[in-house]
């Protein structure tokens, strides 16, 4: 008998308690509020984008004094699926549900936020409403980075990282500390499809390589590859073999920078395992890097910039902040292994500037590149900034997105409506990526950050973002794995035969140096 | 009688104990002292900073063993509260000690109660070498709870005890990883000699020995464990052998007192005192003594005067560290130390009266650091010389210095604020509250708030960003900045003097530097040649260096143009004195070297005569 009491006694408290902390979250009705001129500033700035209709949850924090805040997220013009968010806390945390409910409804048209803070007076204030259009087109749902601290000479804790952007979840690819401190990096996919890749490697303990990875079977090839860009077909991978070094400045916003003292570009087949090159791809008096294919594989766009020293050792050279690389194009024939003469598509003399990081867009519409002053490194350039070109037409344009400070590391989503990129814009030393819609005219919308959970979280995050990398799925290689195979000694020999045009290289010299 | 002598025995029971434990705590707060343990930079290399925040907990409790790494960095800001640190070091010591004490109850040679202190002492001895052992001793200590808890059951079943084996084993593996080797090992040697079926305790240490020294490489583990490449010489390794010897010999007495136990049944009874005991309690004094003898001689006074010294940099005792360097000259990894001296002579305006009154080492001015320096020390030679590139004012080559360290220490809040100084410094004020923002989630306790450069960043914390751009130290940083973009190979502090004092004239602590390098050098033209500008900075009268170092130039002139300089002519004689004591014993240097070190030992005529450049006088 007074154990059933006091079972009842539980329940009702149990129950009481739950009731309270319900009524508790539940919004009082403002009733009276004065109404400010401006729009309340949010962090990250959320104002006047396309998002995708598949985004998680963009929370942020208002940057307004108060005790309280609510903020109300709803389809413009319809109360259907509003959100209401009542926090004492400036960060506005939007429950995912009611969040994917909300953008499936306004999908194609425009969702409004209104903000009202309770200030120290008690009084509520109503901020301007802003708001975000949500675009038809999805984006690619996963997104893989290169994770790690700003590094200059010395690296530690380097990760590859894939965020899952429905739904905020971060999970590793593949971590350098399971390899004894191993540095990873130039992770390429094939059609940004997560069944094929390659990655790169390089450590004290385990030499340097590559690993190829195609459903879930991992290969470890002996050769470093640079710069890697696959055959829409999965056939071959060209990829580029830099003599690469790391060097600094005094003063500047960035003092790190990079010279390549020589490149070239190879090709690997995968089914005969041999690595390949043509002259056009390796001259001797030239620099060739960053291989990027056409959707249709009939040409490979490359960037080239003559040699302008004769000590190919030397670092920097005097002439380093001379060197400009041109946009170059060669054409390939998959069926014969026949390649074509390299022809020039945007010359460095006719913009004076160095030209890097093609990216064609999978509908094979428009390629975006990178322009800054010199050399071959661009988040190192704060003058580094975005371009795109219109390949049937060859005219380019400087994009609006760009800031004052270095964009680089840009990925086409396959649907080629998102561009990820790198960004150094929140002040010039922390590279962040940023998202961006490109409608059918090639005109791309605001960049916004890529979201995460928590809104403060990037204010005290060190690690920077790099070399975002679209994904349509989450790669289901697991981590461990990736870092035994880099760790077993077994592993594909394919000798560079590169000679003559360019000196015979030998990577494992070449120290890779890549943000 | 039989009264009084065990009062007397109890009594005595209790006196040893409380000397020993009070010796213990005293002997580790004023002795070793926590707050150098704490403060040294170097050591914290393997010393996970703890962060108050959601994501630090969980980033660090998710990965195995993640909740030791988790308490041993908020255990490790005890050592930054030197009664805290004390008594937290003291209280694992105790909790050795009483299982060690509980386990030895159990034996035959449970009187033997030395053996309980030996965990204890060693926990002194590694210490003494200040190294930092939380997560070793937190890893420890888990096990012995644990091992204490398995005790309970040892007269359980055989099934029952291999579940709760396996149970504690993979909780110790989840908690503390590695660590539950210990427990798997000291539960396989009691079961071993405790059960009929002595296989299965054979299998618990095979089981911890397949998974941590299978694919692992053992000997790297345990050298690195036992800290046995920090071991310099050969009587270190001799003591630290002895003591694992005796934890070895400890544990098989445990085994056997256990064997002996089942056998006779005598745990139960209570032990008899008798009048002998008197003497085995005085023979264990003694030996207690003496090890904690040889323990505290071990000590590495060296490596303590270097973290003393740094110490009182951040608090800048000038005094102190100067001080510091004539009771204890440097020894080891001197670089440190002669750059504190003179730092602390520049800081007190004695820089060119006095810098010879101290040993000197050219590659300190500009912290070029030893080859063979253990990481640790390299990171403290980094640090420091990122602190002198910011007064200097060469900020391009401090960025780079302090993202290094960022990378190879972590978020330790020196780095963060000087990194947020550098920034500010350049004016990127945005790029500078990323630092800030990290660094008000860092712990900061006690002493490392003792740091000057710390308290404005404290300010700032409560007052935002704007009220630190207007500060002195990020005011004398933007002053003093190095502004032109050149691009800098290895790191060399040479050639920027004269390019700072081009940007700034007044850069005070440029042109010292500048000057005592030359000194240093024996570049006495050029010496001479920047001896004028001296007058930029208000000075009347030549400091004393200066003059002596004059008078040798002068007299290797001819004398020419002396009253040009404004050399005072007492130092004309005394070089001359010197001179011709020199020549008189030209032929051995040595002894000449010997002779006119009473009178001269402190003057730049000595250096100058004997010191080859790069070493120590």
């Amino acid at each position: 008998m007074k154990n059933k009491v006091l079972k009842i006694l539980f329940f009702l408290i149990v129950g009481g308690v739950v009731l309270l902390m319900y009524s508790c979250s539940q919004s009082p009705e403002i009733q009276t509020y004065e109404t400010s001129k401006e729009a309340a500033k949010v962090k990250p700035d959320y104002t006047g984008l396309t998002i995708p209709p598949n985004i998680a949850p963009l929370n942020f924090s208002v940057m307004e004094d108060g005790e309280k805040y609510t903020v109300r997220i709803s389809q413009k013009d319809k109360e259907e699926n509003k959100i209401e968010i009542v926090s004492k806390s400036k960060d506005i945390l939007i429950p995912h549900k009611q969040w994917s409910k909300l953008l499936k409804q306004a999908n194609g048209s425009t969702i409004q936020y209104e903000i009202l803070v309770k200030n120290d007076n008690q009084k509520w204030i109503q901020y301007q409403k802003f708001s975000n259009t949500v675009a038809k087109e999805m984006i690619d749902p996963y997104i893989a980075y290169r994770f790690m601290k700003p590094i200059y000479t010395w690296w530690k804790d380097i990760s590859i990282q894939q965020k899952n952007l429905e739904n905020h979840e971060t999970r590793l690819l593949m971590s350098g500390m399971d390899f004894k401190n191993g540095c990873i990096n130039c992770h390429s996919f094939i059609n940004n499809k997560p069944e094929t890749f390659a990655l790169g490697y390089r450590s004290t303990h385990y030499g340097v390589g590559t690993l190829y990875i195609k459903d879930k079977h991992i290969e470890k090839i002996g050769n470093k590859w640079g710069y890697t860009a696959w055959h829409p077909s999965g056939k071959l991978a060209a990829y580029s073999l830099n003599k690469v070094f790391q060097f600094f400045h005094t003063a500047g916003i960035e003092i790190r920078d990079v010279i390549d003292l020589d490149s070239a570009i190879a090709y690997y087949d995968v089914e005969t395992r041999q690595t390949e090159t043509v002259p056009a791809l390796s001259d001797k008096n030239r620099m060739e890097t960053y291989p990027c294919w056409t959707p249709d594989g009939k040409y490979l766009y490359f960037c080239s910039g003559e040699i302008l020293w004769e000590n190919r050792n030397i670092v920097p050279p005097k002439e380093y902040a001379q060197v400009r690389y041109d946009l170059m194009r060669v054409g390939y024939d998959l069926e014969n292994n026949c390649w074509g003469q390299a022809e020039i598509v945007i010359s460095s003399k006719e913009t004076g500037k160095s030209i890097m990081l093609p990216r064609i867009s999978p509908d094979g519409k428009y390629l975006l590149f990178c322009m800054c002053d010199y050399g071959c490194f661009p988040i190192f350039q704060p003058s580094s900034d975005l371009y795109l070109l219109e390949i049937s037409s060859g005219q380019y344009k400087h994009l609006d997105i760009n800031s004052d400070y270095s964009e680089s590391w840009h990925s086409w989503s396959s649907n080629s409506h998102w561009v990820a990129f790198s960004s150094k814009r929140n002040g010039g030393n922390f590279t962040r990526t940023f998202l961006s819609y490109v409608d059918e005219e090639g005109k791309f919308s605001k960049p916004f950050i890529m979201p995460q959970q928590d809104p403060s979280w990037y204010d005290r995050t060190l690690e920077t973002f790099s070399v975002p990398e679209f994904i349509t799925g989450a790669v289901e290689v697991c981590p461990e794995a990736l870092a035994m195979a880099a760790m077993k000694k077994d592993k594909i020999e394919s000798q560079t035969p590169i000679s003559g045009a360019t000196p015979k290289t030998k990577p494992q010299d070449w120290e890779q140096i890549r943000e | 009688m039989q009264k009084i002598g065990k009062s007397y025995i109890v009594g005595l029971s209790v006196a040893r104990k409380s000397i020993f434990w009070g010796v213990f705590f005293f002997y580790f707060l004023l002795i070793i002292r926590p707050e150098l343990l704490y403060h040294s930079l170097g050591r914290m290399n393997s010393w996970p900073r703890f962060m108050v925040s959601k994501e630090f907990f969980w980033e660090t409790i998710c990965n195995c063993g993640g909740l030791l790494v988790y308490l041993s960095a908020l255990f490790s800001l005890c050592m930054s509260l030197p009664w805290l640190g004390t008594l937290f070091i003291t209280l694992i010591g105790l909790a050795c000690w009483w299982v060690g004490k509980t386990v030895l109850g159990k034996s035959i040679f449970k009187g033997i109660w030395i053996l309980a202190y030996l965990p204890s002492l060693s926990i002194i001895f590694l210490y003494n070498r200040y190294s930092n052992l939380m997560t070793e001793l937190l890893g420890l200590a888990i096990s012995l709870v644990f091992l204490a808890i398995y005790t309970k059951c040892l007269f359980a079943k055989q099934y029952k005890r291999i579940c709760i084996f396996g149970g504690i084993f993979v909780l110790m593996m989840i908690i503390a990883k590695e660590y539950c080797i210990y427990f798997a090992i000291l539960a396989g040697i009691f079961e071993m000699l405790h059960s009929k079926n002595r296989i299965v305790g054979f299998c618990y240490c095979i089981i911890g020995m397949i998974i941590y020294g299978a694919g692992y490489n053992f000997y790297g583990w345990s050298a690195n464990f036992l800290d046995i490449n920090y071991l310099s010489t050969k009587t270190d390794r001799a003591l630290l052998y002895l003591i694992y010897s005796l934890y070895i010999y400890f544990l098989v007495l445990i085994g056997l007192g256990s064997v002996s136990i089942r056998k006779t049944g005598e745990d139960k009874k209570k032990s008899k005192y008798v009048s002998g005991k008197i003497v085995l309690y005085f023979c264990e004094f003694i030996v207690l003594a003496g090890l904690s003898w040889i323990i505290h001689n071990q000590q590495y006074i060296s490596q303590k005067a270097l973290l003393e010294s740094g110490y009182m940099s951040w608090n800048r005792d000038w005094e102190g560290i100067l001080l510091t360097a004539k009771e204890r000259p440097p020894v080891l990894y001197n670089i440190l130390r002669y750059y504190d001296i003179n730092k602390a002579l520049y800081e007190t305006n004695r820089l060119p009266e006095e810098m010879f009154n101290y040993p000197q080492d050219k590659q300190s001015l500009v912290l070029i650091e030893e080859e063979g320096i253990f990481q640790e020390v390299k990171n403290e030679i980094y640090f420091r010389r990122i602190e002198l590139l910011i007064e200097l004012g060469n900020i391009g080559v401090a960025e780079k210095l302090a993202y290094e360290l960022l990378v190879n220490v972590g978020e330790h809040p020196l780095i963060l604020s000087q990194l947020a100084l550098i920034h500010l410094a350049k004016g990127e004020e945005e790029t500078a509250s990323y630092f800030l923002n990290k660094y008000k989630y860092v712990w900061k306790l006690g002493t490392e708030m003792e740091y000057v450069g710390l308290k404005e960043w404290h300010i700032c914390e409560e007052e935002g960003i704007e009220v630190l751009t207007k500060s002195d130290i990020v005011q004398q940083a933007q002053k003093n900045r190095y502004p032109i973009n050149d691009v800098f190979g290895k790191y060399s502090l040479s050639n920027y003097y004269s390019e700072l004092l081009k940007k700034n004239p007044c850069n005070r602590k440029a042109y010292d530097y500048m000057m005592a390098s030359l000194l240093l050098d024996k570049k006495l033209d050029e010496f001479a040649g920047c001896l004028p500008d001296l007058t930029r900075f208000g000075v009347k009268q030549l400091p004393r260096h200066y003059q002596e170092a004059l008078a040798i130039y002068l007299q290797s002139r001819g004398m020419k143009d002396i009253k040009r300089w404004g050399i005072q002519p007492e130092y004309l004689h005394q070089a001359n004195t010197f001179l011709q004591s020199f020549v008189k014993c030209k032929k051995d240097r040595d002894l000449a070297g010997q002779m006119l070190l009473k009178d001269f030992g402190n003057t730049y005529y000595y250096y100058f005569m004997f010191a080859t450049v790069g070493e120590q006088k």
